[in-house]
């Protein structure tokens, strides 16, 4: 007969981020005698992909589950980073900043390299014109500008009694408190004006003073205020942006 | 939350909630514009033996000075039987072009004030 596990009823779907909190609840049980793969292997019968987790090691294993997805993005060949991969997983299908990662086409991954430098053109109408036969030829000197990308260490920690991890179905409890407040977190600093340091990239509205809202109400206020915001983001990444709004 | 605004043509747009926002603020982001790059593999790592200071924005345990400076509170998760769990991730995202966010406040969508 099946036996009855709970945590069955209220897992997660089977993503890396399921994978990567089994494994932590495994290894928070395990530490006190016993192995994680032990503790997987009882908890989970079904779950094939922690128990290749501890089995395999982490590098090993997520670099054979996200080679077959990623490749390229629409700017580079620089392959997906793993931890674009799974970290949307982990910050969950609401997360706001989750969605904006799984979105965005430019996902790069830092591999052995200490930066990556990203090149932005401005778009210019120079360099255009018709000509006659036998006139010079128009050449325009593309305005290039360059900006760095470097590793930005981000660090979560939380602390719970070991009654409520071992005794309780950690598994719902931990999956949505790390995406909410992983995600919140993030969110925080990506949607902040606080300019770029070494320590953390730059939040969203640095530099960027606010649009005007609407003084309409309504459905025409609506309209108009993601109208006005969408103008402006359309000239640098038309059909391809999305809103975020306070809940 | 999650959901889409519909034009009347087939092109969606998607628009998600963050608590991140204040009340009344609303942003676009152009996806093509935003960049984002990450390390190998995040981690989660677990102790039941570690010291750690209890603090969102936690400093060295010590620190040297005059006169030497300890933090507080200090916590054992092998004293008071925790678990620690910490997520290591890194992380680095850019905006290719200043126009690539623009965001608005105190909208009025629902009467003056909402």
């Amino acid at each position: 007969m099946k036996p009855f596990l709970p945590s069955e009823r209220t897992a997660p779907k089977n993503t890396f981020g399921r994978t990567m909190i089994r494994s932590a609840i495994a290894m928070g049980r395990s530490l006190g005698g016993g192995d994680a793969v032990s503790v997987a292997e009882q908890e989970w019968p079904g779950d094939q992909e922690t128990k290749a987790y501890f089995k395999q090691g982490a590098d090993d294993f997520f670099r054979q589950r996200a080679a077959s997805t990623i490749t390229s993005t629409a700017t580079s060949n620089v392959p997906t980073s793993t931890t674009l991969e799974i970290l949307p997983t982990v910050l969950g299908p609401a997360s706001c900043s989750g969605n904006a990662i799984q979105l965005s086409p430019n996902k790069l991954s830092f591999g052995n390299s200490s930066a990556i430098a990203t090149a932005e053109v401005t778009a210019s109408g120079a360099g255009f014109s018709f000509i006659n036969q036998g006139s010079t030829f128009p050449f325009h000197q593309m305005a290039l500008s360059q900006s760095l990308m470097t590793p930005k260490k981000l660090a979560f920690g939380l602390a719970v009694t070991d009654e409520l991890y071992t005794h309780t179905n950690a598994e719902a409890f931990l999956t949505p408190v790390v995406a909410r407040n992983l995600s919140l977190g993030m969110e925080t600093v990506l949607l902040d004006a606080e300019t770029e340091t070494t320590t953390r990239p730059a939040g969203l509205k640095a530099g960027i003073s606010a649009t005007a809202a609407d003084t309409g109400t309504g459905q025409d206020a609506v309209v108009n205020d993601l109208s006005n915001l969408a103008s402006i983001v359309s000239a640098v990444s038309p059909n391809n942006f999305c809103f975020i709004m306070s809940p | 939350m999650h959901f889409l605004l519909r034009k009347p043509s087939d092109f969606k747009i998607p628009t998600f909630c963050s608590g991140a926002l204040a009340d009344g603020q609303v942003a676009c982001l152009g996806l093509d514009a935003f960049m984002i790059a990450g390390g190998s593999v995040p981690r989660f790592e677990i102790s039941k033996t570690a010291t750690v200071v209890m603090d969102d924005a936690a400093g060295p345990i010590s620190a040297v000075g005059t006169p030497n400076t300890v933090a507080a509170p200090i916590s054992s998760a092998y004293q008071q039987n925790l678990v620690l769990i910490r997520f290591v991730a890194d992380i680095d995202w850019q905006l290719r072009n200043a126009s690539g966010f623009a965001w608005t406040e105190n909208v009025t969508w629902g009467g003056a004030g909402e």
